[in-house]
């Protein structure tokens, strides 16, 4: 497990509003992508990711004056979503196995070549975050995919600078060589297919 | 599957582009937000709930108490029992014997599961042997970066690591002998000098370190961080040519890093110059 940030109690900050701080519609409409991911990363399964971003949400709504001005909105939101995640995990975790154990649905409609392309990327993308473990799976994804600095990911997890490094260069060993994997896959179909 | 290999912008594109809210999980929860904001009673499962807190503690106080009543009365009728086997002369000289057990009484047993533990710990009641308090658990940070090729082992999770601490010993830790053995802790440490440098405004230090780290990890993991760093380190020394130079290069190389925005903003007079230009 690693060792996750708390997110700012309210004894510990201002307690008024600032005039400028952001609006709560701001923040939902700029970071809700970015709390269902991480909400998802922490083990959220899709079908309870939409409750539990807006219990972020509205947990926001009335802690917003908790909020230091000038610090890391995503690192702050990531200490909320961690939070409620480990809150509810285990009902979440009960609900999931009761719906494993329903048939699936079959997909049926065919999708054009673009979208199938794209589902393949995101589906291999979503492989690889699998195969890694927690901690670099969140440090790699807050980089890459969220963008976020390393100073803020170190804030949001409250670990120090170098071992964000540490982690991302382990992170990005591990695509390398999954896309290497990837890679030599598809030669080897191409080269049954042409050499029957 | 694609003939060409599948490459790393495009597996990140992909992915952002797929996990998320579909739309009209997006609109649900902004009208669900919406009401909340106009009525103010939204309602929430509180983080900490102080009511349950105040039981919490009530709780604690109660087994603690109940915990050092059962304590005082066994070693009352321990003393008694020794006493009348050996009298009180040789308890004086087995005095020290006891000491060790004194800090089997740990403040874990009443650790709460929603992080109230650090409270917990400061109530001087609890503390009953003021050494065991003291033992504080390695960093788990520390370690990581003190062995890196083991970093999938599972840390033990403080609730809030001393940041400053642990910076100290990562700074510390590569001066050894193992650094230069490392290739891995090596880069990492080069990272980490270019910033620390960076933070002491040390900008030629900053450089100086990021050559270093070009010349002995030209492909290596981190070059997208050290060359956001380098446009950093030469903007601060006064070299807005260079670092403009550099920031041209880092774009085109990296158009979607997340640094892009702190290396647009290292050279804001070169940046503002160079959009004259392009005006003109």
């Amino acid at each position: 497990m690693i060792p996750l940030a708390e997110p700012p109690h309210a004894e510990d900050a201002p307690m008024s509003a600032e005039p400028g701080a952001p609006d709560l519609m701001e923040i939902y409409r700029a970071h809700v992508d970015y709390v269902w991911r991480i909400a998802r990363s922490l083990g959220i399964p899709a079908d309870a990711a939409e409750d539990v971003t807006q219990e972020v949400f509205l947990c926001v709504h009335h802690r917003l004056h908790t909020f230091r001005p000038g610090g890391s909105m995503r690192a702050w939101l990531f200490g909320i979503t961690r939070n409620l995640v480990l809150h509810d995990k285990r009902s979440y975790a009960r609900r999931e196995r009761h719906l494993a154990a329903l048939p699936q649905p079959q997909e049926t409609a065919r999708e054009p070549d673009a979208t199938v392309r794209v589902q393949q990327a995101a589906a291999l993308m979503q492989a690889f975050l699998d195969e890694l473990d927690l901690d670099k799976r969140l440090v790699f994804q807050m980089t890459e995919i969220e963008e976020m600095t390393a100073d803020e990911i170190a804030e949001a997890l409250a670990i120090p600078l170098g071992t964000v490094y540490s982690r991302l260069r382990a992170a990005r060993a591990r695509l390398e060589r999954f896309r290497l994997r990837l890679h030599a896959r598809d030669e080897r179909r191409h080269a049954c297919a042409t050499n029957p | 599957m694609r003939d060409e290999p599948v490459t790393t912008p495009e597996l990140v594109a992909a992915y952002r582009d797929r996990e998320r809210p579909s739309e009209a999980a997006r609109e649900r929860m902004a009208r669900a937000l919406m009401a909340a904001t106009a009525a103010r009673s939204a309602t929430v499962i509180p983080l900490r709930p102080p009511r349950r807190q105040r039981r919490g503690f009530a709780g604690v106080w109660l087994a603690l108490a109940a915990a050092l009543a059962l304590i005082g009365a066994s070693s009352y009728w321990l003393v008694s029992a020794r006493q009348q086997m050996s009298g009180p002369a040789d308890m004086l000289l087995d005095a020290h014997d006891h000491e060790p057990a004194q800090g089997t009484v740990t403040p874990k047993a009443i650790e709460a599961p929603r992080g109230h533990v650090v409270h917990a710990i400061a109530e001087p009641p609890v503390v009953t042997e003021p050494a065991a308090v003291e033992t504080v658990e390695p960093e788990p940070a520390m370690v990581e970066v003190a062995a890196t090729t083991e970093m999938g082992a599972a840390d033990p999770a403080p609730r809030r690591p001393a940041r400053s601490q642990a910076r100290h010993v990562v700074a510390d830790s590569p001066r050894g002998a193992d650094a230069s053995a490392d290739p891995v802790l090596e880069e990492l440490m080069l990272i980490q000098q270019i910033k620390d440098a960076l933070d002491a405004e040390r900008p030629a230090a900053a450089l100086a370190a990021i050559d270093a780290h070009a010349r002995k990890f030209a492909r290596g993991s981190l070059a997208e961080e050290r060359e956001a760093l380098r446009v950093v380190a030469l903007c601060n020394a006064g070299e807005v040519a260079r670092g403009e130079r550099a920031r041209r290069a880092f774009v085109n190389a990296y158009p979607r890093s997340a640094y892009r925005e702190r290396v647009r903003a290292a050279c804001p007079v070169a940046a503002a110059a160079t959009e004259q230009t392009t005006m003109d």
